[in-house]
């Protein structure tokens, strides 16, 4: 009837200048552009899959489209990306989004490198306070993120953090449903906070400040503090329980008990924590987050906080920094840190004008120029579609991370 | 034949590109302008308005969708008749519109459902279970796809605007706390607050004004005594919801309008006789002509082009200081760049309506038309006397020159 023939329209290429490729993912891909009729800065342009790639079946906008859509156009805060505009072409939908020079990925892995030194304790600090501000944003806003992990956070040149990728984040106001009968899946599994794992139907922010207490340990570390491998769902009707992450978890935090977490019982894969040891003895032999903190600091020649002296000096994450990240790993969702609660903790400063220094500019206490995004300019035809099912070379790191998320 | 310096714009690409600020609120008049601007008015769009929500709420319950969703996809279909006319001509099919409605309401409301899914509820519709299909039947292949086709033109439709407030809880809530309804009454307001959905209110007025016409009206239909809800809290009410006498009233009239012509299509109108749906309105007629309101909330200049639609007519413009005029042939340019744009263009939405204003202004310095128009007197055979030009005093502007119209209520 009304459906017209697609016609292979340029449009978009007529309001920017694409510079290249950026990155792929479930959602299509996303191009970094500059603007052709005087539009200041640059760009990142969001290109939704077309109905032409990968699946078989075209049905319309995906429902994530939707909900980044809805929910970028009416956020705005300075933590979280802003969008600049929403392109509708045949068949096919773009968002422009302010462009980052980084993300917090790419910084991790910068400094991975033998020879680098660990990311300044400052820098970390920084780095929280803002991502902790734009959670408290998305959060008392009745957005919850869902998929908070480095590749989503996004630094500018000039040091400001900026929450991205907003394609899983939904509003918890008044759900018709659970949340779970929604989406059955959500966050990248090195992330996700236990009572997800443990299935729970409901669930609250607390997940997000989780995401966050794995990003400030992967900061520190500089590897996931709990890299377990995905349970892949067969069948596609159930859920897996994912036995090898709880383990990662377990390895270092220890069983939950109900002690500690009262609704423990009733979550519905309670019963699978009795067995998790089977076959692994560190899971009841854990190592301690205080231990795995020290550890990870002493590696990092940061003074270790046990010897520095009392009132710890700015530089060094401190005993400040353990207590934060306990906080925010703690199993009880009830009892996890809220993103308002963490910012008053006292790794972060009292005083106004320290805060407003923490939150303008990361790099401020860098002694490192971090190499610019890496962005493939023989690939920055957004126009043509790639073949059914392949998937274009992303950054070399794409193949060391996790970087889909089942949908379902 | 290599062309040295390659353009990259496609030739005869016209203005950089079409927006649309999300407008989320409508007045009557630029509902009527628009209807009229598609070869459509009121009598002629009401039968597939009705016919159109019925199928929505028959296809939804059998989905068991809930209402919330129900609301969006009407919010959704009305906005998309005011863009296209659902008319043998123009090719549409009432149930796949329908369905698209629900299709995108479905995404945005989380009640996610695969077009398939809607299709053949639509097709189960009023069969005998025996002759049921199920989804993967290959006969709804084709209506599927169009359904998935036309959901783009509902975006359109929508300006990617999916922020839309359901009355109806809101409706319950004040009807307790201020009016004193038991659960039962809260029925009856509950009910009103859905039927609103097949007027134009939706579009015109705030979730809240509507919950607090739909108080009132259920607390006549019911005969309760509103003295307490009219001394005390209804001045307090209309201040905090930015509502007022005017408003309601629109709400009102609307409404008893739709029961009174439309009883059988309703689920409330016809709980009650015909001669109570009079004697409420005349009441309120006469409340409103006593405080001298009018019908409905617009500019001079609005209620101008609103009884100029009515009489398809060209409205005067009226010489209303401080008011654009360019705001009438403004939405009717906009409007007939989308509809005339078939399915093949690009369609931006900003989000800052300030730099569309901006952009909009610089872009039609280079669209603007004026041209005068002259009378010339004709001789007897019907040549032209020469010397005989005389200008008339009117002057259009085929694009304006502001944006929004004032006296609209854009959140």
């Amino acid at each position: 009837m009304l459906a017209g023939s697609y016609l292979n329209q340029k449009r978009v290429r007529e309001r920017y200048d694409i510079i290249g490729f950026i990155s792929s993912g479930t959602y299509g891909r996303v191009f970094k552009a500059r603007g052709r009729t005087g539009q200041v800065g640059e760009f990142a342009i969001k290109k939704f899959k077309p109905d032409k790639e990968g699946e078989l079946q075209y049905t319309g906008i995906s429902q994530s489209a939707i909900r980044e859509m809805a929910l970028c156009t009416e956020l705005s805060n300075p933590n979280v990306v802003h969008t600049v505009e929403i392109i509708l072409e045949d068949k096919c939908i773009y968002i422009i989004f302010e462009y980052a020079e980084h993300d917090l990925l790419q910084i991790i892995h910068y400094h991975t490198q033998t020879s680098r030194p660990a990311i300044p304790p400052m820098v970390i600090k920084s780095i929280l306070y803002q991502l902790l501000n734009g959670v408290l944003y998305l959060n008392r806003n009745w957005v919850m993120h869902r998929d908070l992990k480095p590749a989503n956070i996004m630094v500018t040149s000039a040091g400001a953090v900026k929450i991205g990728d907003l394609g899983l984040a939904r509003l918890f106001y008044k759900p018709q449903a659970t949340l779970f009968a929604g989406d059955k899946v959500v966050v990248t599994i090195w992330y996700r906070a236990p009572e997800l794992l443990l299935g729970s139907r409901h669930y609250t922010t607390a997940i997000d400040l989780w995401a966050v207490g794995c990003i400030f340990a992967e900061l520190l570390s500089l590897r996931p503090i709990f890299k377990g491998e995905e349970a892949k769902m067969d069948g596609k009707k159930s859920v897996p329980f994912q036995r090898n992450q709880m383990q990662k978890i377990v390895e270092i935090l220890g069983l939950p008990t109900v002690d500690r977490w009262p609704l423990l019982k009733h979550m519905p894969e309670y019963g699978q924590l009795s067995n998790l040891a089977q076959g692994n003895s560190r899971v009841l032999n854990p190592v301690g987050l205080e231990k795995w903190y020290t550890s990870t600091v002493a590696h990092n020649r940061y003074v270790v906080p046990n010897s520095s002296p009392p009132g710890t000096k700015p530089d060094v994450p401190g005993r400040d920094g353990l207590a934060l990240l306990q906080g925010l790993l703690e199993y009880d969702p009830m009892k996890r840190l809220t993103a308002e609660q963490a910012l008053q903790h006292p790794y972060f400063p009292t005083n106004q004008a320290e805060r407003d220094v923490l939150g303008k500019n990361c790099f401020a206490w860098s002694f490192t120029d971090y190499p610019n995004r890496r962005v493939s300019s023989d690939d920055n035809d957004i126009r043509t579609s790639s073949l059914p099912g392949t998937k274009r070379g992303g950054l070399p790191d794409d193949s060391l991370r996790p970087g889909k998320r089942l949908k379902e | 034949m290599e062309n040295p310096l390659p353009d990259p714009r496609p030739p005869g690409s016209g203005p950089d590109a079409i927006m649309v600020p999300a407008k989320h609120f409508y007045t009557e008049a630029q509902i009527q302008l628009r209807l009229q601007q598609i070869g459509m008015d009121e009598a002629k769009d009401m039968p597939a308005r009705l016919q159109g929500i019925s199928m929505l709420d028959d296809v939804r319950k059998a989905l068991l969708m809930p209402q919330r969703t129900l609301n969006t996809a009407i919010q959704i279909f009305h906005r998309f008749r005011l863009l296209h006319a659902i008319t043998v001509e123009s090719g549409y099919v009432l149930i796949e519109v329908a369905c698209a409605c629900l299709l995108l309401a479905a995404k945005i409301e989380d009640t996610l459902k695969k077009p398939r899914e809607i299709v053949c509820a639509a097709h189960n519709m009023g069969k005998a279970s025996s002759e049921h299909i199920n989804s993967d039947d290959p006969i709804l292949e084709a209506s599927s796809k169009n359904i998935v086709a036309l959901e783009r033109q509902m975006l359109e439709a929508i300006a990617f605007d999916f922020k839309f407030k359901s009355p109806q809880a809101i409706t319950t809530k004040f009807g307790r706390k201020y009016c004193g309804f038991t659960k039962e009454d809260n029925q009856t307001s509950w009910h009103l607050a859905v039927d609103i959905y097949r007027t134009w209110g939706p579009l015109k007025h705030t979730y809240t004004d509507i919950a607090l016409a739909c108080c009132e009206l259920a607390g006549r239909l019911l005969e309760k005594d509103m003295t307490v809800y009219e001394t005390e809290h209804r001045a307090k009410l209309y201040g905090n919801y930015q509502c007022s006498r005017l408003i309601v009233l629109e709400i009102l009239l609307d409404l008893i309008d739709l029961y009174q012509h439309h009883r059988n299509t309703t689920k409330w109108g016809q709980k009650y006789p015909p001669e109570l749906w009079t004697s409420i309105q005349s009441s309120l007629e006469s409340e409103r002509a006593a405080a001298n309101l009018p019908r409905y909330r617009l500019s001079p200049q609005e209620a101008e082009n609103l009884a100029a639609a009515r009489e398809n007519r060209e409205p005067r413009n009226f010489t209303n200081p401080g008011r654009p005029i360019g705001s009438q042939s403004q939405s009717a340019a906009l409007m007939a760049a989308i509809g005339a744009r078939s399915q093949t263009g690009t369609v931006r939405f900003l989000f800052n309506s300030e730099a569309a204003r901006e952009e909009e202004r610089v872009v039609s310095r280079f669209f603007e038309d004026v041209y005068e128009e002259v009378e010339v007197e004709i001789d007897s055979d019907g040549n032209e006397i020469p010397g005989t030009e005389r200008p008339v005093k009117r002057s259009r502007l085929d694009r304006g020159s502001e944006m929004g119209p004032s006296g609209t209520r854009d959140e």
